[in-house]
């Protein structure tokens, strides 16, 4: 085999680099996941646009940690308000909400919960939202219903850069626990979120609840 | 420039790029009052102190109710199992972690709950009537570990395993949700480990249903036990009470005069005479436990 030339290598890094580096599912590039200790099976776009009664993008700006009896057994929970910037499908019920997730921090004792989502604060997310049995606001699907929205700097330098605005992209959940593939040909929510444009992601989510309404 | 060069290039740096760890496995940490992971070989967002327990003898127990899927006795059997791997692996040298998980035997409890003020248990409980938190149709099992925010010390640990929605399966053949899979890989969260970058590895988060693979570790996942509990002396007299004491009702039915399995704890960081008599009996049992274990091993 001939030695790669510079030329090639370097064509080789413009082309796969990007490719490479782009959000995906289960890369090591967001670091080490913290603490999942759950174990899940994958779900569908369809399944999870079913399963909520509001899907939003929003930021969160405030978080409050304290003990609660859900479900009989009181554990640490996680509230944390999101100032709702779009309601892309159902209704939120206001411009901000209050979201419950497991685990937290109250004084010097720590509950890790995996596999349920960890929305770090000013993060800005896209959420599935859904009503708990006692009507707090939680979100549909665990992690797998959590997408970090992240910016993406655009690749040219120079003029183009500076007059193109950075692309939002979706990242996964930090926490996401394992996640199986279900047997059978199914693509999950995660396949089609994880490294799409925020644009895209919410064309897809109301193609599937236009299609979720029409099935009712 | 020719093609097939360019293609060759550009699949060796997407490889390079995407290449993980070459030993990967990752403890759970606390870092900045969160949850976070330190990984070996370290990463850029190694942060913290890994959670570990903080005494070598720990217990578990199995809600006595079991499941309509499984009875008491068979995921005894099973998670007999599952921990077995972790306690012994190989550390070299003749050395296993210096940790020991044994059962506490069946309780009434079927909640999480980690009490501060009376005693506690790690259960293991099914969920046969309804999943009571969110992604009923995808959350196979949750383990939820407490632990101590200064220094990274486990409290307590308990699994839900999702009985309601999924059907597992414990044989070799049709195999579908291995249970014995699904509860070895939570083993290692129960045991303070986090997900590992080595795809072959029980604690890798990326595996397939039908598989029994994750019943056995891997080096990856022995390496990342034998780091979070290196082999030491012999553990003598070893004494799995939780802290605050063991109890096998939940918080709601403990009475400072039950004469059962109440837990006559006080305050924190106290252990009870009840409780201290109880922590001798589950001592008893795990000594009787491990001696039974040398044993069948000795008659392999």
């Amino acid at each position: 085999m001939r030695p790669m030339s510079p030329r090639a290598l370097g064509l080789a890094l413009l082309i796969a680099l990007p490719m490479a580096l782009t959000l995906q599912p289960d890369t090591p590039l967001e670091g080490p996941r913290p603490a999942s200790a759950s174990v899940s099976v994958s779900i569908s776009l369809e399944q999870l646009v079913a399963s909520a009664s509001a899907v939003v993008v929003g930021a969160a700006v405030e978080r409050q940690s304290r003990w609660e009896e859900i479900g009989g057994a009181r554990r640490i929970v996680t509230y944390t308000r999101i100032a709702v910037a779009e309601a892309v499908a159902g209704d939120p019920g206001g411009k901000e909400v209050w979201v419950r997730t497991l685990g937290g921090v109250v004084d010097k004792v720590g509950q890790s919960v995996a596999g349920d989502a960890r929305i770090a604060l000013s993060s800005r997310s896209l959420l599935f939202l859904a009503r708990a049995g006692d009507g707090a606001l939680v979100v549909a699907g665990m992690a797998q219903g959590h997408y970090p929205v992240v910016e993406e700097e655009p690749a040219a330098g120079g003029a183009a850069r500076r007059l193109s605005p950075p692309r939002t992209r979706l990242s996964a959940s930090p926490d996401t626990g394992a996640i199986l593939a279900r047997p059978g040909p199914m693509i999950s929510a995660r396949e089609v979120l994880v490294g799409a444009t925020l644009d895209d992601a919410v064309e897809a989510i109301r193609r599937a609840r236009r299609a979720s309404d029409e099935k009712k | 420039m020719r093609r097939s060069s360019l293609l060759a290039a550009t699949a060796l740096v997407a490889a390079l790029a995407h290449a993980a760890p070459a030993a990967a496995y990752c403890r759970t940490s606390v870092c900045n009052d969160a949850t976070s992971a330190v990984c070996v070989p370290a990463t850029p967002a190694n942060c913290g102190i890994p959670l570990a327990w903080p005494k070598p003898c720990v217990g578990y127990s199995i809600q006595e109710g079991a499941s309509a899927q499984l009875s008491l006795e068979q995921t005894e059997a099973i998670f007999e199992q599952a921990f077995a791997p972790w306690t012994q692996a190989d550390c070299g040298g003749g050395g296993t972690p210096r940790i020991q998980v044994s059962y506490a035997g069946p309780v009434a409890c079927d909640k999480h709950e980690y009490n501060q003020d009376k005693g506690n248990a790690n259960v293991i409980m099914y969920r046969d009537d309804a999943w009571p938190h969110s992604g009923e149709y995808s959350t196979l099992a949750l383990t939820t570990v407490t632990y101590n925010l200064d220094n990274g010390d486990i409290y307590d640990a308990d699994m839900e395993i999702n009985s309601a929605n999924v059907q597992f399966t414990t044989g070799d053949v049709d195999v579908q949700f291995d249970l014995l899979s699904v509860v070895t890989h939570e083993a290692g969260h129960f045991l303070g480990l986090s997900h590992s970058f080595d795809i072959e590895a029980t604690m890798n988060p990326g595996y397939m249903p039908s598989s029994v693979n994750l019943r056995d570790l891997t080096a990856d996942d022995i390496a990342g036990i034998c780091a979070a509990y290196p082999p030491g002396p012999p553990i003598s007299g070893c004494d799995p009470t939780p802290r605050h004491g063991f109890s096998g009702q939940c918080a709601a039915d403990q009475h400072d005069d039950d004469g059962d399995d109440g837990c006559a704890v006080a305050g924190a960081g106290l252990e009870g005479t009840r409780g201290a008599a109880r922590g001798a009996a589950i001592a008893a049992l795990t000594l009787l436990t491990a001696a039974a274990r040398r044993r069948r091993a000795g008659r392999r």
